[in-house]
């Protein structure tokens, strides 16, 4: 999902991802970037309709949640549930599977978010280097469409096999180490140990 | 000409397939199966091996007469290597070792999962396309990346085939497996009955079944709607968490073409929303002929042939269960 640094025209389309486009667009007289879940053709008509109603509700509360514990998101404006649309504000960055080279703070960068979600209850769901922006200051958390609100390690090392599965070894270590400012030592083992455990009790793994 | 035989055991199939290669163009020149029939009790694993021990001896010679080759013409012999089950993985490898040695000809240890992925993108003429391989113990995503297949996305508890084979054998249906579902799934799609909302977990490019499985399990135990139903719902809520799953690795790898591969890829429904989502994101989709989707030797001939001319024939050819795709180096 790109967003570019842009002047472009209102309900100009700035990205797409696998469920949503993002367009420019006007909210509450504010220029404002939308994520509009569009409707999927290869599904059932009932299935869709509540898939895409269920994650753009989902998707505004867990957003809300995560600003107000300092995780850094796009601000978040408004949600049409009915339209399966919701509001939120540009960044001016660049995703990291986009990035040439990633450095190591941004890294580190990626396991302090990840730890204040995962602090203030929030277990990402979709967490690689395509949700993750920078804008050369800051690492921001986008498309949270497929996250939930649970404490649970195993959904917190979810997370983790995302990331681990995304990114090389060396890099991996880098975003533990970032990820146990905030966690804490013992609770990053916790999450660790159990992300290798999901690891083995993959098929054949 | 080069001439290859590939044997493949890895389950519930024992299949003999010959390839050849004169100058540029690689023909399959026989492809030919036996399958043990899915019964009410599922595989077991004893018995499937005893089956393929049996009618090993009538499958090669119907391949090699198909093919219109003599045992004196083959250059080398391929096997499955794995992934699979033990036992019948070991029917295929003695009998292709020992065939190996007769003949003095190599024995190449092929790769399971990578043999349906190469025959696929040999049928569709893909490049570099998003793999999607399912089966009855596989469910992966897959990508070609420098010198080896990486595993995007998979699932973390049952290959979609088994899932909906159990389901398929406790609902009692005919066959008692995953064509059973897809029939009685059919005839409700075709009525343009109602869909019952399951769970569907898909974490990222990751699936798991189980909870699904557990769900399924207790509305049929609860006999409250009709087994056509169900079945609608179950192959509708499965495949779109795999289409969705692979709709997201499509972006997230950036490919160009999707083709499906494995067993399950041969049902209608699924080729049709993967090709609907291909659609949608701008790629190109295909899916090869039934007969290559299914387990068979000819997919296995096909990679010893790529082996054999790329100079990549592995020392360790014993038999490997737990063989994953992204474990094996790829030359060509």
């Amino acid at each position: 999902m790109k967003m570019k640094k842009s002047t472009r025209a209102i309900g100009k389309e700035v990205g797409k991802g696998a469920e949503a486009v993002l367009s420019l667009q006007v909210f509450s007289g504010k220029k404002a970037v939308c994520k509009h879940r569009m409707k999927k053709e290869y599904r059932c008509a009932a299935l869709d309709e509540s898939i895409r109603a269920r994650r753009t509700r989902n998707e505004g509360k867990v957003m809300r949640e995560a600003q107000s514990n300092g995780v850094n998101t796009p601000l978040m404006l408004g949600v049409d549930e009915g339209g399966k649309k919701i509001f939120f504000t540009m960044i001016n960055g660049v995703v990291l599977e986009d990035k040439k080279t990633v450095s190591k703070k941004e890294i580190q960068e990626c396991g302090v978010q990840l730890g204040k979600l995962h602090q203030a209850g929030i277990a990402h769901g979709d967490f690689t280097t395509s949700n993750l922006m920078s804008d050369g200051k800051n690492v921001f958390v986008i498309d949270f469409g497929l996250s939930e609100f649970t404490k649970k390690t195993e959904d917190q090392a979810t997370d983790f096999l995302l990331f681990y599965k995304s990114v090389s070894e060396e890099k991996f270590k880098d975003f533990l180490f970032g990820y146990g400012k905030i966690a804490g030592e013992r609770q990053t083992k916790l999450v660790l140990d159990k992300m290798r455990k999901i690891l083995s009790r993959g098929r054949n793994a | 000409m080069a001439i290859v035989l590939g044997i493949e055991s890895t389950a519930h199939t024992l299949g003999a397939g010959i390839v050849g290669r004169k100058g540029k163009s690689v023909k399959i020149l026989s492809n030919e199966i036996d399958k043990f029939p899915s019964t009410a009790e599922g595989f077991i694993p004893r018995k499937l091996a005893d089956h393929h021990a049996l009618c090993y001896p009538q499958v090669l010679e119907k391949s090699l007469q198909t093919a219109g080759v003599s045992l004196a013409d083959i250059d080398a012999v391929a096997y499955s290597q794995g992934l699979g089950i033990g036992h019948c993985l070991r029917v295929g490898y003695v009998a292709a070792k020992t065939l190996a040695l007769s003949l003095g000809v190599p024995l190449i240890a092929v790769n399971h999962a990578i043999a349906h992925a190469e025959v696929s993108k040999f049928y569709t003429k893909a490049v570099d396309p998003l793999i999607v391989y399912v089966s009855g113990g596989n469910t992966q995503i897959i990508a070609r990346e420098k010198n080896r297949y990486k595993v995007l996305g998979e699932t973390l508890d049952n290959g979609i085939g088994n899932f909906l084979d159990v389901l398929g054998r406790k609902m009692n249906l005919s066959p008692p497996d995953a064509v059973g579902i897809m029939k009685n799934a059919a005839k409700w799609r075709g009525k343009g009955g109602e869909y019952i909302e399951l769970p569907y977990s898909i974490k990222g490019m990751n699936l798991f079944f189980s909870g699904l499985q557990t769900k399924c399990e207790q509305l049929i135990a609860g006999k409250k709607h009709s087994v056509e139903q169900l079945c609608y719902s179950i192959e509708e809520t499965a495949y779109s968490m795999l289409v969705e799953a692979s709709e997201r690795a499509l972006c997230h790898a950036r490919k160009k073409e999707l083709i499906v591969v494995g067993g399950v890829a041969q049902n209608k429904r699924l080729q049709q929303m993967l090709g609907l989502m291909a659609r949608e994101q701008k790629a190109r989709f295909g899916v090869a002929p039934d007969e290559c989707n299914r387990d068979n030797g000819a997919m296995i001939a096909y990679v010893g042939l790529l082996s054999l001319e790329n100079n990549c024939i592995s020392r360790d050819d014993l038999p490997k269960q737990d063989l994953r795709i992204d474990e094996q180096e790829v030359k060509w």
